[in-house]
């Protein structure tokens, strides 16, 4: 019987991997738009003549004015992946319009930075000015997005000039990876503890920490979206972003370790807000019949989204968590319906979305089954 | 007998509002995947509006140095 079931657990994993591996290799054969394609889709061939000078710089010319401008294309990391930017300058050296060429950021994030006239802001700055500094202000609440613009608008003109630009430093542990650190090493504790009062009080002073400062203040707990664009090949930055990688390694480790999810139990904010409102509700564990049946709708889908995010190139498809409608307001009208039944939910049963429909539960179900088939593998 | 029938209504309810919402996160992957397809250029068209040009202006710099176009 038992080795039925290592059977079953060795195929399913053989099954999922492969189909992921597979999703991949499409996805990164995909035939992308090339440069000039995107170029023309603003410049219209009957109004505008194209040369390009190098791999980041063409010269625009205007067919009815006969005016000429120096086209530039940028690119940068932004929160799931590269955000490319194309910006127009005129003789005096100044942006007359940015427009973003390609970019992989949730859709919710993009509508924001449109809505608040980020790329006008760029308009009549000096160019040079972004080699040296920030001329334009980053729209809050979607800051990662805002800097890989201006970013990308700076590497556009570096390329296109040929001028080297000393990259930024940044501190590798600032305070977001202590705090990161701690909510590790309190869930670990937590775990070995076995005074019942001193853990309660550890317990709810982790998820405070994690509600207010990984939630409210940061909102950084591990999308699936962006696990996505990892597989795709999409790494963040880990000078700037050394949390991520704490985070997501971290995960991974202790589930190797010990069999036992931390992030999910202690770390993540989203988790921390459903204990609240359990408490506060006083809910009970729900666990029908058909739970089984849930769980596996809840891996469905998550499979089947991630194989379509990774099969387009396309880490945006795999966005469907409420933790921004929550922490920050940031979401469509569903994803906000879909927060409010949560909400409901959690005064009655503890942790709905963590055990009906959060991606990461699944992906962190996927790293157990992969250590379960790999401790198989040498237990008869 | 009376008991477990009250324990499949207090399970019901739940149920209910789990599907429904599994159901709207269905409805907006569908969505998502459509508008992921929406091209850059109706973004730009659409939503980018244009100020004047710049009222701000600088002297030429180095950048226009061997870029003259020669229109066909």
């Amino acid at each position: 019987m038992r080795f039925v079931e290592r059977f079953k657990n060795q195929l399913t994993w053989i099954v999922v991997t492969s189909l992921i591996v597979l999703a991949v290799f499409i996805g990164k054969n995909r035939s992308e738009q090339s440069k000039q394609e995107i170029i023309q889709q603003y410049y219209l061939e009957s109004k505008y003549q194209i040369r390009q000078v190098n791999q980041n710089k063409w010269i625009i010319y205007d067919i009815s004015d006969h005016n000429e401008n120096l086209l530039y294309l940028g690119k940068a990391y932004g929160y799931n992946g590269e955000v490319e930017v194309l910006f127009e300058v005129d003789k005096d050296s100044l942006i007359q319009k940015t427009f973003p060429a390609s970019h992989q950021e949730t859709p919710s994030y993009f509508d924001k930075i449109i809505e608040k006239h980020f790329f006008e802001q760029f308009q009549g700055k000096k160019v040079a000015e972004f080699l040296k500094n920030k001329p334009v202000n980053a729209v809050s609440g979607a800051t990662i997005t805002s800097n890989a613009i201006i970013q990308a608008t700076k590497n556009g003109y570096a390329q296109g000039e040929n001028i080297s630009v000393t990259e930024t430093k940044y501190p590798l542990f600032g305070m977001l990876e202590i705090i990161v650190l701690y909510l590790f090493v309190a869930g670990i504790v937590m775990s070995k503890i076995k005074n019942q009062k001193l853990r309660k009080t550890l317990r709810w002073l982790t998820i405070f920490i994690s509600l207010i400062f990984l939630g409210f203040i940061y909102n950084q707990p591990i999308s699936y979206s962006r696990l996505s664009g990892l597989l795709l090949g999409n790494f963040p930055d880990w000078h700037k972003e050394f949390y991520f990688y704490i985070l997501f390694t971290g995960s991974i480790v202790i589930i190797f370790i010990n069999r036992k999810n931390v992030y999910c139990h202690s770390v993540c904010p989203f988790g921390a807000a459903q204990e609240i409102l359990a408490k506060t509700g006083r809910a009970k564990v729900f666990r029908p019949a058909y739970y089984k049946k849930l769980k596996f709708v809840q891996r469905f889908i998550a499979l089947t989204v991630v194989l379509a995010a990774l099969s387009l190139n396309n880490p945006v498809i795999a966005n469907y968590e409420v933790f921004s409608a929550f922490f920050q307001l940031t979401a469509n009208a569903i994803l906000f319906a879909v927060l409010f039944i949560v909400i409901i939910l959690s005064l009655f049963i503890k942790r709905p979305w963590c055990h009906f429909m959060c991606p990461i539960d699944s992906v962190f179900d996927y790293v157990k089954l992969t250590r379960k088939s790999i401790t198989g593998l040498w237990k008869k | 007998m009376e008991e477990v029938n009250k324990q499949k209504t207090r399970n019901i309810l739940p149920s209910i509002f789990i599907c429904m919402a599994i159901l709207l996160l269905i409805i907006h992957l569908a969505v998502q995947l459509l508008e992921t397809n929406k091209s850059e250029k109706e973004i730009t068209n659409k939503d980018l509006q244009w100020p004047e040009k710049p009222v701000e202006s600088l002297k030429p710099d180095s950048i226009w140095e061997g870029t003259e176009f020669i229109p066909e």
